[in-house]
């Protein structure tokens, strides 16, 4: 210890306008203790200070005060001694130093850094800082509510012009072409200069208590977002759906359906519910972590033995089975979505009515729209917060847990996705069967639509005779390939803005048994006695038919092995390539205008003009 | 209250590979900083900012980050609704996110209106011994899908500013001579609610306000 100075150093300064409130319930214990303040043992680091303990009176009343950062660094002349020595040369304390205008070298208070908690608020532009003093009783640092509560935001008055430093840091004003949006300029600088200050003071807290800083933001980001994230929740409740819920109830919103809430904000309610009590956790995790200045020199520091910052994973891990009802509110997303726009429409006295709940101040100018999809970015940006909370934990002990929670909370949404996949191919079955009229071939359970196209298409019906072209529509299931034939107009151009289109099903054919091939000039196929002239699309046609056909390969490999196919049971197109390839080879690529010899349907289907052009643009 | 400090509101949406600068673009669009290492760019939801155009009109945009979601498609293709603008972007010094690009238009016109504004958006020029798109293929690309391309650099700020610019002149060119708001000259209350409900009815012709 002789070798070793204590090396004083002044982080940041700044005039800020404080209040300091103590903790009621804990009054009688502070008072009965004052010293408490800081740390037992521990002397003030700066020079003939004088520690004046808060009265009950001051707290609450906003004063400008110089606000200091200081920190205390062990100073090792001749290198580390032995080694051995767990503080060489690192932060030793960090101090919070309030001073009153009027004396200047005395400092109203002092704050153990290492005991504190800082959050910004944003609503009301102040920094809170809970002091965690450690109560008598309460060793180990177990006590949820703040002893102090600290608040910090910009200087009524201007600031003393006796010393130059105490002006807050400049910020650098946007570019002249931009205008800065909410809040006004000088609100922003205050802002960012009160974020400055927290996150000061969380890299000091972290050098205090040998974790690295960046560990600990990562932490801190997850748990500022899901705090911003809950008060979004917060006003969707309390913004839109009760007052909705109450107007409904008294008859204001005379048209609004008995179920609009419940098929409009599905269980936002529950998610509040989920994430406030998640936040809640999150921040008795930040909260609880303490690391103690100045003793912290003493080989027997008074360190809790596990971090509460290191049970983040654990707090996600008993928390991941919660997220599944997120699957829900994501499951029909859009379709409430298209809800909600269709009612809006309609009902004047609704879209008057949320615009009025837009406009208060809960919402910060933000439209229903943008809360309503809140919880659908929430829910996958945890998986990225944790795994910068993973990169930046270096190898501690909580690595394996924060994976474990990483890769629950991905699964989960991974099923999510599938569901919100399948719903909405469910939905575009539906939609394609209603199109023909309910045909019951189209809906089969488990089907779905994997490629629909509108296409010019020829059929090689008996004769050999040059047939007209037709369009309509093709639609390769997963089980199935259909053909529809549009039923309304007479030369259906399928992309002009048709009302709602309707089909009658041409044929459809079993995966199983339909017979792919592609034509020499690779802009048609053959499929079902019918030549599609896919153009530009015939290789994701194919593409799409191969994989389809992936699940029926298998069943050929079993029925007949690998030696004999069952051809006519199997998608042959891969046959039927290889065929055109080494056809290619032997007549040379350019030669396509000829069709192949055992072609004999496409030589006849030559009359038509639109074949001749898709033969020619070869 | 802020809604009369400007005439349009638009809505745009990052969309591109993982790890190709999206929320830095962002962040160096919204806040003029970059962060090359340091977090808060993760958490951030959407970010909000309001740019002038040479007509003296003033636009907000609202621009949504869909970092962390490139994996799971579906779900992001709810923000797809409603949003007027979407930027395309993509790392010119990783091969595969230009690959991509292609897919993301997909998704784009499979999801999102017709109507929709659509910009190619080559990130980190800055690393340009790195480079293996060049800026011939990506302009040919952007040719092939009918949509402008800028090159930008989150790191030195380099064209950001000119990528949201050029996307919001689109959008506003597209969108009409339909203006969200009139200019405010209503009592503060009422007008807020005035201009919301222009908004929804101007947005529907657009294909759908809540996304």
């Amino acid at each position: 210890m002789t070798a070793a100075g204590v090396l004083q150093r002044l982080v940041r300064a700044a005039v800020l306008s404080v209040a300091v409130q103590k903790t009621p319930s804990d009054a009688e214990t502070v008072t009965a203790s004052p010293t408490r303040v800081v740390p037992a043992g521990s002397r003030p680091p700066v020079a003939g200070t004088n520690l004046s303990m808060p009265e009950e009176s001051s707290s609450r009343t906003w004063q400008n005060m110089r606000v200091e950062l200081v920190t205390c660094h062990l100073e090792v002349p001749e290198g580390p001694p032995g080694g051995e020595s767990p503080w060489v040369g690192g932060t030793v304390g960090a101090y919070l130093l309030l001073y009153p205008a009027a004396s200047l070298w005395l400092p109203a208070y002092v704050f153990d850094v290492g005991i504190c908690s800082p959050a910004v608020d944003e609503a009301s532009a102040t920094l809170e800082v809970g002091v965690f003093c450690e109560l008598p009783g309460t060793l180990g640092g177990n006590s949820d509510a703040p002893t102090y509560v600290v608040r910090l935001r910009a200087a009524t008055a201007p600031a003393p012009s006796e010393r130059p430093r105490q002006h807050l840091p400049a910020h650098p004003v946007a570019a002249v072409a931009t205008l800065s949006s909410s809040p006004s300029l000088p609100q922003a600088r205050t802002l960012q200069a009160l974020f400055d200050w927290e996150k000061q003071l969380y890299t000091t807290k972290a050098a205090l208590s040998g974790l690295s800083a960046r560990y600990v933001l990562a932490v801190r980001e997850l748990v500022d977002t899901e705090a911003a994230y809950v008060r979004d929740l917060h006003t969707m409740v309390r913004a839109f759906i009760q007052p909705l819920r109450d107007a409904a109830k008294v008859g204001i919103l005379p048209h609004l359906p008995s179920q609009f809430i419940a098929d409009t904000f599905s269980n936002t309610e529950v998610l509040l519910q989920i994430n406030a009590s998640l936040l809640q956790e999150l921040r008795r995790r930040l909260q609880g972590w303490r690391a103690y200045s100045w003793r912290s020199t003493e080989p027997a520091a008074r360190m809790p033995p596990v971090l509460a910052l290191d049970d983040i994973g654990r707090v996600f891990q008993s928390k991941a089975f919660l997220f599944h009802l997120y699957s829900e509110y994501c499951l029909n997303f859009v379709e409430r979505s298209e809800y909600l726009e269709r009612c809006l429409r309609e009902d004047a006295a609704l879209r008057d009515f949320v615009a009025r709940c837009e406009a208060s101040d809960m919402c910060r100018g933000e439209r229903l729209g943008s809360f309503f999809i809140k919880p659908v970015q929430r829910l996958t940006r945890y998986g990225l917060l944790l795994k910068q909370i993973m990169v930046e934990c270096g190898g501690r002990a909580c690595y394996p847990t924060l994976c474990e929670a990483e890769r629950r909370l991905c699964e989960i949404v991974e099923l999510a996705n599938r569901r919100q996949e399948a719903a909405e191919q469910s939905r575009a079955l539906a939609d394609l069967a209603a199109a023909c009229g309910f045909d019951a071939r189209i809906l089969r359970n488990g089907r779905r639509v994997v490629r629909a196209e509108h296409l010019e298409y020829a059929e090689e019906a008996g004769g050999a005779k040059a047939r007209q072209s037709r369009r309509g529509q093709l639609v390769l299931f997963n089980d199935a390939l259909a053909l529809l034939r549009p039923t309304s107009s007479i030369h259906g151009n399928g992309a002009a803005g048709d009302k709602a289109p309707s089909y009658a099903v041409a044929w459809l054919a079993p995966l199983s048994r339909l017979h792919v091939q592609e034509l020499r000039n690779r802009r048609s196929f053959r499929v079902c006695r019918c030549l599609f002239l896919s153009g530009e699309s015939t290789k994701a046609w194919l593409d799409a038919f191969e994989a389809a056909a992936e699940r029926y390969q298998d069943m050929r490999v079993e029925n007949g092995g690998q030696a004999s196919p069952a051809t006519h049971n199997a998608l042959e197109f891969e046959e039927a390539r290889a065929g055109l390839r080494r056809r290619r080879a032997l007549h040379g690529v350019e030669s396509s205008s000829e069709w192949g010899t055992d072609d004999e349907t496409l030589e006849t289907t030559t009359g038509s003009s639109e074949l001749s052009d898709a033969v020619a643009g070869v | 209250m802020s809604a009369q400090d400007f005439d349009y509101l638009f809505k745009l949406l990052l969309i591109g590979d993982s790890g190709v600068g999206k929320s830095c673009l962002l962040l160096r669009f919204a806040e003029g900083s970059f962060s090359s290492s340091y977090m808060s760019t993760i958490g951030v939801d959407f970010k909000i900012k309001s740019i002038q155009l040479d007509d003296g009109k003033v636009v907000k945009l609202q621009i949504w980050d869909t970092a962390g979601q490139e994996r799971f498609r579906t779900i992001t293709s709810s923000y797809y609704r409603g949003a007027h603008g979407i930027i395309i972007v993509f790392d010119v010094t990783d091969a595969e996110s230009f690959q991509n690009v292609s897919t993301w238009v997909s998704e784009i016109e499979h999801y999102a209106s017709e109507s929709v504004c659509k910009l190619l958006v080559g990130n980190k020029t800055d690393l340009d011994e790195q480079r293996v798109v060049t800026r011939e293929q990506a302009e040919e690309l952007a040719h092939k899908l009918n949509v402008k391309y800028i090159e930008t650099s989150a790191k030195t700020a380099d064209h950001v500013e000119e990528a949201f610019v050029t996307m919001t002149k689109e959008i506003k060119s597209k969108t009409g001579n339909l203006p969200l708001s009139k200019g405010g000259s209503s009592g503060a209350a009422r007008s807020g609610i005035d201009v919301s409900a222009a908004e929804t009815e101007q947005v529907d012709q657009g294909g759908g306000c809540c996304g």
